[in-house]
């Protein structure tokens, strides 16, 4: 079914909420509710929440009932509407489904990756992202996020912006299409970073 | 939605030697003739004890027979209904307006007492059920319409739907505030499908019956749990999604049926 985006972004996020006991963590009811709060209006919350549950619990049936097949084709409904935004904004959306995965301590690379499909993105983009929140480097996840926009620990908003418009376009796949193929590569590598990089801070 | 493509779905479920049976009571029921009902729900006949004889006609007062005559009647006229940020479905300006059915007493409607409710529940609705439009029934309750498609059973259909608020909502009430009938297929034809009665319905003599929406640990009597349309409508997805596991034959009556089944 494909009613709005916002019931599509709820079908997604039960997809990858990793359930205990039957009760979803706060901090991952939280960060959907701030994240709907910004993009929906704070007066959608309750319902959003509520109709969550409800898909969970419609996943549940299916999954019990062994019917995985009606899960995945619900998501590639979800598909339709969810990626139809700019480059930017899926990668906005790709942020916040890792970001939920962080809060319910259950990150699912293989559904992070289907997720990435159904967005229309690649694997590359969730391995970019996870790379950043790898709990085992020494740099914090914002400091390697700033890092790659080349900027330092006292950044501002402003500069943030400033340097993600500056990067993306010098490493936008159109800019780079008179150099060499592994140039070229190289480039769509660095601007997928330069994004994933400011939506993680927008996002997360 | 035709009686005769619920009644062929390829299942375990369906195929019993009951079948051709159901098949003749959803046939009697659709002219609207006379039928038996068993007080374990069986229109078979094979089960004994009360019985209870449901008239003729007894089915075009149920909401689900009311709302699909009225959409019929608008369509034909090709009329389209706008419901005013008072709540004024009849567009005159001015002044409170009580739509009353015949016989009936006049009821002060939730949303002439509360238009910002009302504009509440539109708001939500136009984000999560986009493609659900608002219609007033005779006796001036607003409901929502629409169509959901599940796609469980690989030659599924979609099932319309109304959601229909009380007209005291969103006063808690077991069952919830708004209550969704099934307007094609209907839920009786469901039934006779079946050959038993889902549990999770609730019924009224007003509405026929319609689904229960919400949950035992959300609401009980002196609560002050409120329900909204969206919540509703989306709860009413998973009540659907199961019925359709019961028909592909992927989830067993018992636990459709179970308290926690769904």
């Amino acid at each position: 079914m494909k009613e709005s985006k916002i019931y599509n972004l709820l079908l997604v996020s039960a997809y990858l909420l990793h359930i205990s006991d039957g009760q979803i963590l706060e901090k991952s009811k939280q960060h959907i509710a701030d994240f709907i709060g910004k993009n929906y209006g704070r007066e959608t919350i309750v319902d959003s929440l509520k109709v969550l549950g409800t898909l969970i619990d419609q996943q549940t049936i299916l999954i019990s009932s062994g019917r995985e097949d009606a899960v995945f084709l619900k998501l590639r409904e979800a598909a339709s509407l969810l990626s139809d935004g700019t480059y930017e904004n899926r990668m906005g959306l790709l942020a916040f489904f890792i970001g939920l995965s962080i809060e319910a301590e259950h990150i699912d690379v293989d559904k992070l990756h289907n997720v990435a499909l159904i967005l229309g993105l690649e694997e590359d983009e969730v391995d970019i992202m996870l790379e950043m929140v790898n709990p085992h480097s020494e740099q914090s996840p914002r400091e390697k996020a700033l890092k790659i926009l080349e900027l330092t620990a006292d950044a501002t908003d402003d500069d943030i912006k400033a340097a993600f418009r500056r990067l993306s376009l010098k490493y936008h796949p159109d800019r780079n299409l008179d150099k060499s193929v592994s140039e070229q590569k190289e480039a769509e590598r660095k601007f997928k970073e330069v994004v994933a990089a400011k939506q993680f801070l927008d996002n997360i | 939605m035709n009686v005769s493509k619920i009644l062929s779905i390829p299942s375990g479920q369906l195929a019993d030697a009951a079948s051709e049976i159901r098949k003749q009571l959803a046939e009697k029921l659709r002219r609207g003739e006379t039928i038996e009902v068993g007080s374990d729900g069986d229109v078979t006949g094979r089960t004994g004890g009360n019985r209870l004889v449901v008239q003729e006609g007894k089915l075009a007062s149920d909401a689900a027979s009311e709302i699909r005559k009225q959409l019929a009647e608008k369509l034909r006229r090709g009329e389209t209904i706008e419901v005013g940020s008072d709540g004024d479905v009849t567009g005159r300006t001015g002044g409170n307006r009580l739509v009353v059915q015949e016989g009936k007493l006049a009821v002060r409607q939730w949303y002439e007492i509360d238009p910002q409710r009302l504009e509440d529940e539109k708001e939500a609705m136009r984000r999560f059920f986009p493609r659900f439009t608002l219609h007033k029934k005779n006796d001036g309750r607003l409901y929502w319409y629409g169509t959901l498609r599940l796609n469980v059973l690989p030659n599924g259909w979609p099932w319309e739907i109304a959601a229909i608020y009380n007209n005291d909502h969103p006063h808690p009430v077991m069952g919830g505030s708004v209550r969704v009938v099934l307007i094609n297929p209907d839920i009786n034809t469901i039934i006779n499908a079946l050959g038993w009665t889902p549990h999770h319905l609730l019924r009224s003599n007003d509405d026929g019956y319609y689904l229960c929406t919400t949950r035992a640990e959300d609401i009980s009597y002196g609560t002050r749990f409120e329900t909204t349309a969206v919540q509703t409508i989306s709860w009413a997805v998973k009540w659907l999604t199961a019925l359709e596991l019961v028909l592909s034959g992927d989830m067993s009556k018992e636990l459709f049926n179970s308290p926690n089944g769904i």
